[in-house]
C-alpha cells in the first residue's frame, strides 16, 4: 500500500513508534506536504555531484577472470555545488547526484525514487524506480542523464524526484537493507557483485 | 636581465592566478581573494612596463625587488585558495564557520578555508592587499573530519587578537611584566649570567640590556596571544575543542618545548582553569595524554623562556574574563546541554538533525558519539568499520540541514 503525503508528515511530526522513525530530513515544507494530496514526497537535488573520467577508464567488465574494478576515486570525479550555484547537465550525459534528504525508513517501510514528469519532458531522467528497502539510512544516489537535445542546468535544493513509501510487513528486524549506500551523504558509484549463478553462467562451456 | 626575468615572473604569476580562476569555486571568498591578488598583480605589470632604457639603475633595481618580495609573499596564498576547492574538503562546514565567524569579526569580513599539507591548523589573519580575509588552513588528511572544525576557534582567536585594540593593551601590560618579574623575582640569576648590568639599565632605555629581555617580552606575547586563543577555541566549541586538540596534538613531541606557546603541562592546566569558567567539561585523563616537554637547558634560553612562562601565566584569568566580556558583547552562545542532548538523540539513531542547530551543539554532539564505545552496537546496518565515516557524514549532514533552516528561517517562520 503506497502512503499518502498528508499521512506521511503526520508519520514525520508525531512518529508512530519513536524508536524506529520514518525520517526525511531538511523537511523544509511540511505543511505543503500535508494539503499536497500527492502520494509521493518530493524530493530535493543535494549539492555533491560524481561523473565518471572516461580518459582513466576503458571498460568495467566485471565478467572478466581475475579482473578487478578498479576503486570509485579513480573511476569517478567528485563536484560541490554550493546552494544557489548550477551544475550543467549537458545532451547525452550522465552523473551521479544525491539527495538533499537524508533518508531513513524504519523496518515496516520501504519506498521507490521515481523522476519528476516535470523534468523527463525536458529530457532529464533520474533513476528508474529505484527500490529502498526497510531499515535504509542516508542519502540516497540518484541517477541524473540528459537525454534531451538542449543542456539543463539543475541546481541544489530544487525538488528533482520523488519519493512513493510504501507499507510493508516488518520482518526479522536483522533482516534489513545492509547494502554499502547505507549511511552516506554524497553519491556513489558502489560496485557490481556477481552472484553465484552469474558467475557460474558466465564461464565458458569445455 | 634582472627587469626581464621579473616582467616574465610577474607574467608567470598572472598566467596562474588566470587558470586558478577557472577552478570550481565552493564558494565565493577564494574567488575574490584570487581576482585581488590577480589586480595587484597587473597593478605591479603596469609598473614594471613603465621601466624604460633610461631610468636609473637603482630604481629598476628596486622596482624588481618589490615584485621579488610581493612573489614570495602572495604565490603561497595562491596555492591556498587553489586548495579551497579541492573536493576532499568538508564544504559543509563553511556557512556555519562563516556565520560564526561574521558575527565575531564583522559582517565584512571574508573566509577562506583550505586543507594544507601542514599537520597544523594555522592562520593568516591580517594580509595586507587581502582586508578583511581570514585564511584558515587545517591539515589535508583530516580536511574532511568534521570533529576537527573547534580548532578552526583557535584560528579565529588569532584574527580576534590581532583586530581589537585589547591586544595593545596587553603589549605594554606584558612589557612592564616581564621587567618587573626580572628585576624583583629574578635578579640574582639574571645577574650572575649578566654581571655587567644593574637593574637601572632594565628599565627600558639601555640599548644594550634591552634586547636580552625583549626575547621574553616577545615570547610572553606569543604565548599570551596562544592561551588567548586556546581559550577563544573553548568559549566558542566548549569541550569539542578539547576533544580535537587531543585528537590532532596528542601525545606531542617529546623533546624540548617550543617558546611560542607554554609547555604543553602548563598549557593542559590552563584548559581546565578555562573550561572549568566556560561549562566545558574537560576530557577524562586529558592531562595524561601529552608527554612533557623538556626545558631548554641553556641557562639564558631558560632564564628568558621561565620568564615568559611566568608572565603569560600570571594573564590568565584575565584572558578568561577578556574572552567572556567579549563572547557576551559578541552575543556568542554558550554550548545549550538541552540542545546537544537533541541532535545526539538523532546521530544515535543514524538521522541528522532535523532542524538548525548552532555548530557548537552539533559538534559536541558529534563528540559524545565520537567517544561512545557502544555506538551504534544494535544498529546492524551500520557495520563497526564504516562507524566513523557514518559519523561524519551525520554530522556534516546535520551541518547542511541546519544551514537550509536557517537560510528558510526567515520565509517560513521556523
Amino acid at each position: 500500500m503506497i502512503i499518502k503525503a498528508e499521512d506521511i508528515a503526520t508519520e514525520l511530526s508525531d512518529p508512530r513508534n519513536p524508536d524506529d522513525p520514518l525520517v526525511i530530513t531538511p523537511m523544509l515544507n511540511l505543511d505543503e506536504l500535508k494539503n499536497s494530496g500527492a502520494a509521493s514526497v518530493d524530493i530535493r537535488l543535494g549539492c555533491w555531484f560524481l561523473t565518471c573520467r572516461q580518459s582513466r577508464t576503458n571498460v568495467i567488465d566485471v565478467y572478466k577472470k581475475g579482473a578487478t574494478i578498479p576503486n570509485e576515486s579513480k573511476l569517478t570525479k567528485s563536484y560541490y555545488v554550493p546552494f544557489g550555484e548550477g551544475f550543467v547537465l549537458h545532451p547525452k550525459t550522465f552523473v551521479l547526484g544525491v539527495t538533499l534528504e537524508w533518508i531513513r525508513l524504519p523496518a515496516d517501510k520501504a519506498a521507490y525514487v521515481v523522476g519528476r514528469s516535470s523534468w523527463g519532458r525536458h529530457g532529464l531522467i533520474i533513476a528508474t524506480a529505484t527500490g529502498v528497502h526497510p531499515g535504509f539510512t542516508g542519502c540516497l544516489t540518484l541517477e541524473l542523464s540528459n537525454i534531451g537535445e538542449i543542456p539543463i542546468t539543475v541546481k541544489p535544493g530544487t525538488t528533482i524526484c520523488q519519493l512513493f513509501i510504501h507499507q510493508v510487513q516488518p520482518g526479522d528486524p536483522k533482516k534489513i537493507d545492509h547494502s554499502t549506500f547505507i549511511g552516506r551523504r554524497k553519491p556513489i558509484l558502489g560496485t557490481i557483485e556477481l552472484d553465484d549463478v552469474a558467475q557460474r553462467l558466465a564461464e565458458e562451456i569445455i | 636581465m634582472i627587469l626581464e626575468h621579473t616582467k616574465k615572473r610577474v607574467a608567470a604569476v598572472l598566467e596562474s592566478v588566470e587558470g586558478l580562476k577557472q577552478s570550481e569555486f565552493p564558494y565565493s571568498h577564494s574567488r575574490i581573494a584570487a581576482e585581488l591578488i590577480e589586480t595587484k598583480f597587473k597593478k605591479l605589470q603596469t609598473i614594471i612596463e613603465k621601466v624604460s632604457p633610461g631610468t636609473s639603475s637603482s630604481l629598476v633595481l628596486n622596482t624588481c625587488r618589490t615584485a621579488f618580495e610581493q612573489l614570495f609573499t602572495y604565490v603561497p596564498f595562491l596555492g591556498f585558495i587553489l586548495r579551497s576547492t579541492n573536493v576532499r574538503n568538508a564544504f559543509e562546514v563553511y556557512p556555519p564557520l562563516l556565520r560564526l565567524a561574521k558575527s565575531i569579526l564583522g559582517t565584512d569580513m571574508k573566509l577562506v578555508v583550505s586543507s594544507e599539507w601542514d599537520y597544523s591548523p594555522y592562520v593568516y589573519p591580517l594580509i595586507q592587499d587581502l582586508p578583511g580575509f581570514v585564511l584558515i588552513g587545517l591539515p589535508a588528511p583530516e580536511s574532511a573530519n568534521p570533529l576537527l572544525l573547534p580548532l578552526a576557534g583557535h584560528e579565529l582567536g588569532h584574527s580576534v587578537w590581532v583586530s581589537q585594540p585589547f591586544s595593545v593593551d596587553y603589549e605594554r601590560q606584558i612589557h612592564d611584566l616581564v621587567l618587573q618579574e626580572i628585576t624583583e623575582k629574578r635578579w640574582n640569576e639574571y645577574k650572575d649570567l649578566y654581571p655587567g648590568f644593574t637593574k637601572e639599565h632594565y628599565l627600558n632605555n639601555d640599548i644594550v640590556a634591552r634586547p636580552i629581555w625583549l626575547t621574553a617580552y616577545t615570547w610572553a606575547l606569543l604565548q599570551t596571544e596562544e592561551i588567548f586563543c586556546d581559550f577563544f577555541g573553548i568559549r566558542l566549541f566548549s569541550e569539542s575543542y578539547l576533544h580535537a586538540f587531543e585528537y590532532l596534538l596528542s601525545p606531542g613531541f617529546a623533546g624540548i618545548r617550543s617558546v611560542r606557546y607554554p609547555n604543553i603541562a602548563r598549557r593542559v592546566s590552563y584548559f581546565t582553569k578555562a573550561a572549568e569558567e566556560m561549562e566545558a567539561v574537560v576530557p577524562e585523563n586529558f592531562t595524561e595524554s601529552f608527554i612533557a616537554e623538556n626545558e631548554p637547558q641553556e641557562p639564558m634560553t631558560n632564564l628568558l623562556v621561565s620568564t615568559a612562562d611566568a608572565v603569560s601565566g600570571t594573564l590568565i584569568t584575565k584572558l578568561i574574563e577578556l574572552i567572556q566580556e567579549f563572547a557576551k558583547r559578541k552575543n556568542i552562545l554558550l554550548k545549550d546541554v538541552n540542545k546537544v542532548a537533541e541532535v545526539r538523540e538523532g546521530l544515535n539513531k543514524v538521522i541528522p538533525t532535523a532542524k538548525a542547530y548552532s555548530l557548537t551543539d552539533i559538534l559536541n554532539a558529534g563528540w559524545e558519539c565520537y567517544l561512545d564505545p557502544h555506538l551504534w552496537e544494535n544498529v546492524s546496518q551500520i557495520k563497526k568499520e564504516d562507524r566513523d565515516r557514518v559519523l561524519k557524514d551525520l554530522i556534516l549532514k546535520s551541518l547542511e540541514v541546519s544551514e537550509a533552516y536557517e537560510r528558510l528561517r526567515a520565509a517560513y517562520d521556523y
